[in-house]
């Protein structure tokens, strides 16, 4: 980690951009997204093999450096890597000098874990992130809190701690995924069993949520290490240790009033967050309830005033009419839909899409301008195109 | 999974089977095709590393089975084998939690459904391998309730079967087996009593 002073806000502004790699386009590919895609980290975000560094920064007199890891989803390839801004290389720029027009050069070495080799890396400013994406809202939703149980990530799914960095991977809101717990607990798991995926070896079979919460905690931990965690957990970790925009709730379970459950915990964290919005703390924070099935339809249907919940409707824009839904979420494999688009844009809702992986197809959506979101177990990719646009 | 104590009883059997005179029971008779049920219990262990390891965990339990084994006159025999084993189970009295003190106590056990195949290696004994269908069943007690699971499993079996003639449709003798159950990454050693009954033959 590095040791020094942290950036300022405008160091931080005027190292974000679109760069070129000078040195090292085989591993990464000709371009890299720089950005700051939480309060401590710097994303660089790149193409070839969905690949990505995270780094911490720190100023030291005259130098700038940047240490962290890179990692490819797609090779599985990673490693530590480092960097420094020389002081002819936007380093002066960087100290408020604005006489020196050098661009950023962002130069260092990765290599491939412990005792791996290490090769050179040089990053050159090319121009900024376009006003009109920045000025744009767009929402790269992060599958699952963060990315699935089988790609190269540092923890599990569904668990608090790939919430907690789900912003270095360029996400600015998560998909989780709700369920009851036998005493009526809405805790994070995708599957409806325990099983081999999602958890470590158990004697626990079966249903999640034929097990009460006390039982999941103390005898169950995810495939990582992680416990299971509460919504209300997730929930506190994203209002107060994130400054994620948007949390997407899929809800799992069917015919146990899972609705009347979370609502008042979708309320009370979605005050809490805005009123840290307002003290300038975060930005604001949407929670809203996906809508995956006709059972969950169905209960939303029963829950009083169930117009004015905040809610994403899957699949059929006859329901998201019905519903008020504040997005309409179509499956991505339906195709750019752009009849149908356009007229649930004219309704005034927002439209996302899932949940997309493919590198090739993402870059079709983004570049669509079609949609206002995209859910993808690699946001990464996800936000490299969309600021490269 | 297997540790040298068990390959050593392995050897140990075969020296043993090798070195007695008597005929193999489903071979004795060329031309004869038979029917021949096998059954038996005893113990189990469960040989799965578990890192961290887990406390309360009992790995010693108990099983049985029942095998209905078709002898034709060529050496390869083909049957049906079910039966009960235990997993491990896992036992903690007074469990200090941040939901307070509770009992723990879960059980995993596994009735399997092989495809069997068998052929006499020398002597006495029979080796046989098979393709395995484990109906896996899980009961967890703890914080008053109690959850039971399901889940089912592909895995194998293989095992090595010593049986002394007592007369022409009888034998005793004994038997170790090895499951492997592929979802949960278990593999379990059984030693068990065995006894054989020829009770079709044509």
């Amino acid at each position: 980690m590095p040791v020094g002073d942290p950036l300022t806000a405008s160091q931080k502004q005027a190292l974000e951009g679109i760069y070129s790699f000078d040195v090292g386009s085989n591993d990464f590919g000709p371009m890299g997204v720089v950005k700051w895609n939480s309060r401590e980290y710097m994303t660089v975000l790149t193409e070839k093999d969905i690949s990505y560094f995270v780094l911490r920064a720190g100023q030291r007199d005259s130098v700038f450096f940047f240490e962290g890891y890179w990692q490819s989803q797609n090779s599985r390839r990673s490693g530590r890597a480092s960097f420094r801004v020389p002081l002819e290389g936007g380093g002066r720029r960087l100290m408020g000098d604005s006489s020196v027009p050098s661009p950023v050069l962002l130069e260092g070495t990765v290599d491939e874990g412990e005792g791996g080799s290490s090769s050179p890396v040089v990053l050159r400013y090319r121009w900024p992130v376009r006003r009109e994406v920045l000025e744009r809202k767009f929402w790269v939703l992060a599958h699952r809190g963060g990315g699935k149980m089988s790609d190269p990530l540092p923890y599990s799914e569904n668990s608090v701690e790939l919430i907690l960095v789900s912003e270095r991977y360029g996400a600015n809101g998560i998909e989780i995924d709700v369920r009851l717990t036998k005493d009526g607990v809405p805790i994070l798991y995708h599957d409806n069993t325990l099983n081999a995926r999602l958890v470590q070896k158990t004697p626990m079979l079966g249903p999640v949520e034929e097990y009460t919460f006390p039982q999941l905690r103390t005898s169950v931990r995810l495939l990582r290490g992680e416990l299971i965690p509460s919504l209300e957990e997730a929930f506190n970790a994203v209002v107060y240790r994130t400054n994620l925009k948007l949390v997407w709730l899929d809800l799992k379970t069917e015919g146990r009033d899972l609705i009347s459950r979370i609502v008042p915990l979708v309320q009370e964290y979605t005050m809490q967050a805005a009123v840290l919005a307002e003290q300038g703390l975060r930005d604001t924070l949407e929670i809203m309830l996906g809508v995956p099935s006709d059972a969950i339809y169905d209960e939303i249907l029963r829950y009083p005033s169930y117009t004015s919940l905040p809610t994403i409707a899957e699949r059929s824009l006859d329901k998201a009419r019905t519903l008020h839904s504040l997005v309409w979420a179509p499956v991505w494999s339906s195709g750019i839909c752009r009849a149908d688009n356009a007229t649930a844009r004219s309704e005034g809702r927002r439209i996302f899409v899932w949940t997309l992986d493919d590198p090739h197809f993402t870059q079709e959506y983004v570049d669509s301008f079609e949609y206002d979101g995209i859910l993808s177990d690699y946001p990464m990719i996800v936000a490299y195109y969309h600021y490269v646009q | 999974m297997f540790n040298r104590r068990i390959w050593w009883w392995f050897t140990a059997l075969g020296v043993a089977a090798t070195s007695g005179p008597f005929p193999c029971v489903a071979q004795e008779r060329d031309t004869t095709y038979s029917l021949v049920l096998y059954a038996g219990g005893g113990f189990t262990r469960n040989l799965t590393k578990w890192d961290p390891p887990l406390p309360g965990l009992k790995k010693t339990g108990f099983g049985g089975f029942v095998r209905v084994m078709w002898h034709p006159e060529h050496l390869l025999s083909v049957g049906l084998e079910t039966g009960f084993a235990q997993v491990y189970y896992v036992a903690v009295d007074n469990m200090q939690t941040p939901f307070g003190e509770t009992d723990y106590s879960s059980y995993l056990s596994v009735v399997p459904l092989e495809l069997a195949f068998s052929m006499p290696i020398i002597g006495h004994l029979q080796g046989y391998i098979g393709s395995t269908s484990f109906f896996m069943f899980s009961r967890t007690e703890s914080f008053g309730n109690t959850a039971k699971g399901f889940a089912l499993s592909i895995g194998f079996t293989a095992g090595l079967s010593y049986l002394w003639p007592i007369n022409e449709k009888w034998a005793l003798g004994c038997e170790l087996k090895w499951y492997h159950i592929e979802k949960t990454w278990d593999d379990n050693m059984m030693a068990y009593v065995l006894f054989s009954y020829r009770f079709l033959e044509w």
